[in-house]
């Protein structure tokens, strides 16, 4: 039975590509009386039982509909009181300035069979589609509805997309509503409540900058958000460096100066290692107690989700998360990439990766690479643990010469392309080599790497992997002297303030916002003022200017991002305004259990949907759910207000809007030289008297240890003692803790000997009080 | 600890203090002074009218020792060995202790991990989060250790509540011990390697009883306690295990505080 098909996509590109596809390139185009809507006529056939049909394939713009309240409150912010929103009717109508596209949808499916919805495939795009239903619906009640389930605008998937139409998911519909619903109740009631019990204070929280009244406003992912950065910013302000120190073991053979780090890499305490690094010396000996010899590798990097693109182009594309969904988004809608909003990270193996990596062989930049994977050099992507069952990780789904790009486009599209070549290739294969050796008491560890066959990092420059040095022979058993011992000292240094890249894994963590609006809520707190952000420290990308100099031991975290390979510039740190410090500080003071500043109200609203989304839920519940929730906080916060109110007259009004530091406040990294043990005459090599092969090093040669970011496995190690580092961002969680600028300390042990009793007494780490002056006397 | 009275009126014999005493000291525990065993003796055998088995007696001394300070007067019998003048002298590079001495741990301090993230660790126990990653997690606090310093939890993340038990993720040290005798000589050890039964309370309490053998090695004042010189034998002394936990977090911020002055 042939007739009318109505197909409406979410946008109008959408709707114009899939248009060309279906229809051969053949359609007839007619105006509509909203400017951005063309209506596309051609024909197809469905196939089925839906056989050869008319088709008029047209779109919407986002959300046809909005949710609000009633007109009596919408006067004043002050009464009806602002929790009475919490109950109040909520009504949701067309938007006024989208009655031209829903009086178009009603007037073509008045005569249609079916209605195919052509949205995108997930929650906002169902629920967007529920719209359109429901417009479409008013003139044609008997309306078939249709849904196509596609992933990207590449013609063999939009066909097969257009002959294999499922039905609506109004879980995902319901999901969706029930956020809308609970976003506006309870930004409406805490934005307003804030609003009105701040502007009493004066100032610029009175007013805007345009003169209007100041509105402080609350959203549910915003405050979270906004913690997080609070929470790094105090960690940051608070923190205090330590000094530590560790032992370090060099010898030289077939003229190879081999490195043995300390297991215990490094201690808190100057008296113990000193003692620990005597006992080295007066055993003088050292025993080869393991070698190992194995094949290593470096894995390709997981198939690409948004939330790895959004933190990579923070990283390397000179574009924040915000910028680089907009620019995937054109790149998606000309065709060139699949849907960029994906929490997948494994391809579907039914999906033929190779004829997507031979529309690649033309490039003249990775089309070599391109070819020989096709030549039979292709492997099967690794396959991450998450899949949200509706698109397939992002990758390029068409060629696309440099040319037909602007620069931004340019740059995120060589990124996804190189990234799915690196998927499709070969891990990167290398040779380790581990020599342990116990001297004294303690335990020293070499490490070499070989690479022997580089692979996916070929086309991969955003990750790197370098040689280190190749160990000479060792054999277990063998006892040797070894050339060099020295004590080294350090001291830990502040984390850097939140990054974006940072901020976002934070958020993907913690459940605040989904792949798709992340990058909004981050954009909302700066422009609300209460976040800056500024370049991330430009300081120092050599190892070199070390101590004395202030911020020197910020080097080394910069120094952990360049080895990371390409650039590395461009990332934003983020720092609170002093209202958003008040803000976090305020709510965080009142004291109950659960602060708006803190994730787990949002979280528990993100996990809920996804109850509705599987059924275990229901809409009603979950909106009845949350408004207890969100009114116990409420209540509270209003009997606190008193301390939020406090917290923002503890600055000068005028201060409000600034950031809460000044921009080029640094934190003086090591207190100063005053830390360093006072070696008599440094620098001039003095025989020892235990050992006679420690040599004495000058005292201020500054060595970065830790920051071979090169991901194989001598980290381990080091990593085991921190926090598990995440996939793919290794260099972030070290930056959170104190990756080490380590300054040679030389000692000899005539040295050692006369110190003896004065470094054990002037050990900061000692408590005097628990010293009895009896025992300590001599 | 109630101080026996020099006469007791039921004493307990001779023989049967003899008897509980090598039962004691076979399973390691230093010798008992007399006048510690007596009461707990007599107490029993005045309640019941038979003699109650070597095994509960052994018990309950060893319990009580455990739980003593034992540089308390009539604890420890008076020829319990202890630190012999030189062992914290730091001209000394290396000596070795010859005789097995009973001490108890007054202090421990984490080498491995700086000050600082040890109080932010305590930061956030006390406002009830950890992290697992980068996740930040809501621990809802024990019904027993301390419900009574939150208040109501008003709305619990059924995800928080599984994960309560990674707060307290057991540190690898190494750590520095500050140990005393039984005439009240203190001295720092240092774990040079793992002994399984040391770790930060509560993994282990203050007055955590250790006997250091025969043999164990002291580095410039230093005691280097490893497994094959060293038993631990547990316990704790309530009233200093209390005070150290709550002071713990201060300490630390002291220590930061005047640490960062100090001129090495």
């Amino acid at each position: 039975m042939p007739g009318k098909i109505l197909c409406v996509a979410e946008k109008p590109s959408i709707s114009k590509a899939v248009a060309g596809h279906l229809s051969g390139g053949e359609y007839q185009t007619q105006n509509t009386r909203s400017t951005y809507i063309k209506n596309y006529c051609f024909s197809f056939n469905f196939g089925g039982s839906w056989g050869n049909c008319d088709v008029v394939m047209t779109a919407v713009i986002g959300h046809l509909t909005q949710a609000h309240f009633d007109e009596e409150y919408e006067k004043s912010w002050n009464f009806p009181p602002p929790q009475s929103l919490f109950a109040a009717p909520v009504r949701v109508n067309v938007v006024k300035d989208k009655e031209d596209i829903s009086s178009n949808i009603q007037a073509q499916a008045r005569n249609a069979r079916a209605l195919f919805i052509w949205t995108d495939c997930d929650r906002e795009g169902e629920h967007i589609g529920s719209e359109v239903r429901t417009e479409a619906l008013k003139t044609n009640p008997n309306l078939d509805i249709k849904r196509a389930r596609f992933s990207n605008i590449e013609r063999a998937h939009v066909i097969h997309a257009a002959k294999n139409p499922i039905d609506l998911d109004d879980r995902q519909v319901n999901a969706v509503a029930a956020r809308i619903e609970l976003d506006l109740r309870i930004g409406y009631v805490f934005t307003r409540w804030l609003t009105t019990s701040l502007r009493p204070l004066g100032g610029p929280l009175a007013i805007a900058d345009d003169g209007k009244g100041r509105v402080i406003s609350y959203g549910s992912c915003q405050f979270p958000t906004l913690g997080f950065v609070v929470d790094r910013y105090f960690r940051v302000k608070n923190f205090v460096p330590e000094p530590f120190w560790g032992i370090k073991i060099t010898h030289r053979r077939d003229g190879i100066d081999v490195m043995f780090n300390w297991k215990r890499h490094h201690l808190f305490d100057r008296a113990v290692v000193i003692i620990l690094f005597e006992r080295c010396l007066s055993a003088k000996i050292a025993q080869v107690t393991k070698v190992q010899e194995k094949p290593t590798s470096k894995w390709k990097p997981l198939p690409l989700t948004t939330v790895e693109l959004q933190k990579m182009a923070s990283r390397f594309l000179r574009m924040n998360s915000q910028q680089a969904m907009s620019v995937a988004e054109t790149l998606y809608n000309k065709g060139f990439i699949s849907y960029p909003r994906t929490e997948t990270d494994r391809f579907d193996k039914g999906m033929n990766l190779g004829a997507l990596v031979d529309k690649q062989t033309q490039d003249n930049r990775w089309g070599a690479f391109a070819q020989n994977l096709v030549n039979g050099g292709f492997h099967q992507p690794r396959e991450g643990r998450h899949d949200d069952k509706a698109h397939p990780p992002i990758h390029p789904v068409a060629y696309c010469a440099p040319t037909a790009l602007n620069a931004e486009e340019g740059r995120v599209y060589e990124f996804i392309t190189r990234r799915f070549l690196a998927c499709c290739s070969e891990d990167a294969k290398g040779h380790a080599t581990d020599v342990e050796i116990e001297y004294g008491d303690e335990h020293f560890g070499a490490h070499g790497v070989v690479v022997l066959e580089r692979n996916y990092l070929d086309v991969y420059p955003y990750e790197n992997w370098k040689n280190s040095v190749t160990l000479p022979k060792f054999t277990v058993g063998e006892r040797f002297e070894p050339t060099e011992a020295m004590v080294t000292e350090g001291a830990t240094t502040a984390p850097g303030y939140l990054t974006e890249p940072d901020l976002i894994a934070l958020m993907d963590a913690n459940g605040i916002g989904t792949d798709a609006t992340m990058a909004e809520h981050i954009d909302k707190i700066q422009k609300r003022k209460y976040v800056f952000t500024r370049p991330k420290g430009a300081s120092g990308n050599a190892p070199a200017p070390g101590r004395g100099g202030r911020g020197g031991g910020r080097g080394g975290r910069g120094g952990a991002a360049a080895g990371e390979g390409a650039g590395g510039t461009g990332v934003q740190e983020f720092i609170p305004s002093t209202l958003g410090v008040a803000l976090v500080t305020g709510f965080d003071g009142m004291g109950f259990d659960t602060s708006l500043s803190k994730p787990f109200l949002r979280k528990e609203m993100e996990l809920r949907m996804k109850d509705i989304c599987e059924g275990r839920t229901t809409r009603a519940e979950m909106v009845r759910q949350n408004i207890t929730q969100y009114k116990q906080v409420f209540n509270q916060s209003s009997e606190r207000l008193d301390v939020l109110k406090s917290r923002m007259s503890e600055n000068s009004p005028l201060s409000v809007f600034l950031p809460a530091t000044d921009f080029n406040d640094r934190q003086p990294m090591v207190a100063s030289d005053a830390r360093h043990v006072d070696v008599p005459s440094c620098g001039i090599t003095r025989t020892a008297q235990i050992a006679s092969r420690v040599k004495v090093v000058e005292a201020t040669t500054c060595l970065l240890i830790h920051l071979d970011g090169d991901g194989d496995e001598c980290d381990d190690e080091w990593r085991s003692k921190k926090p598990k580092p995440i996939e793919g961002d290794k260099e972030i969680t070290w930056e959170m803790k104190a990756a080490s600028m380590v300054t040679r300390k030389a000692w000899d042990t005539t040295t050692l000997l006369e110190m003896g009793p004065q470094i054990l007494e002037a050990s900061p780490a000692i408590p005097t009080s628990m010293l009895d002056p009896v025992l300590w006397a001599k | 600890m109630a101080q026996p009275t020099p006469r007791p009126t039921p004493t307990a014999s001779s023989a049967a203090i003899q008897q509980l005493t090598t039962s004691l000291v076979q399973s390691g525990l230093p010798t008992p002074h007399p006048s510690f065993l007596q009461p707990i003796l007599s107490s029993i055998s005045s309640t019941s009218q038979r003699t109650p088995p070597l095994s509960s007696l052994h018990a309950t001394a060893r319990l009580r020792l455990l739980a003593s300070d034992l540089t308390g007067p009539n604890i420890l019998s008076p020829t319990t060995p202890y630190f012999p003048p030189n062992t914290s002298n730091v001209q000394i590079p290396s000596q070795t202790l010859s005789t097995d001495i009973p001490v108890q741990v007054l202090d421990i301090e984490d080498l491995g991990k700086s000050k600082w993230e040890q109080i932010e660790a305590l930061e956030s126990e006390r406002k009830g989060e950890t992290t697992k990653g980068r996740e930040v997690i809501r621990v809802i606090p024990d019904s027993s250790d301390n419900a009574s310093s939150l208040s109501t939890p008003a709305t619990q993340t059924s995800a928080a509540a599984n994960q309560a038990s990674t707060t307290n993720i057991r540190s690898a040290g190494p750590f520095r011990l500050l140990l005393q005798d039984a005439r009240g000589q203190k001295a720092w050890g240092f774990e040079l390697k793992k002994v399984e039964k040391l770790g930060m309370p509560p993994y282990m309490a203050i007055g955590c009883k250790v006997v250091l053998k025969r043999g164990c090695k002291v580095a410039r004042g230093m005691v280097l306690l490893e497994p094959a010189t060293v038993v631990v034998l547990g316990g704790k002394i309530e009233a200093l295990d209390k005070v150290w936990r709550e002071g713990r977090e201060g300490r630390l911020r002291d220590a930061v505080n005047t640490g960062t002055g100090d001129s090495g």
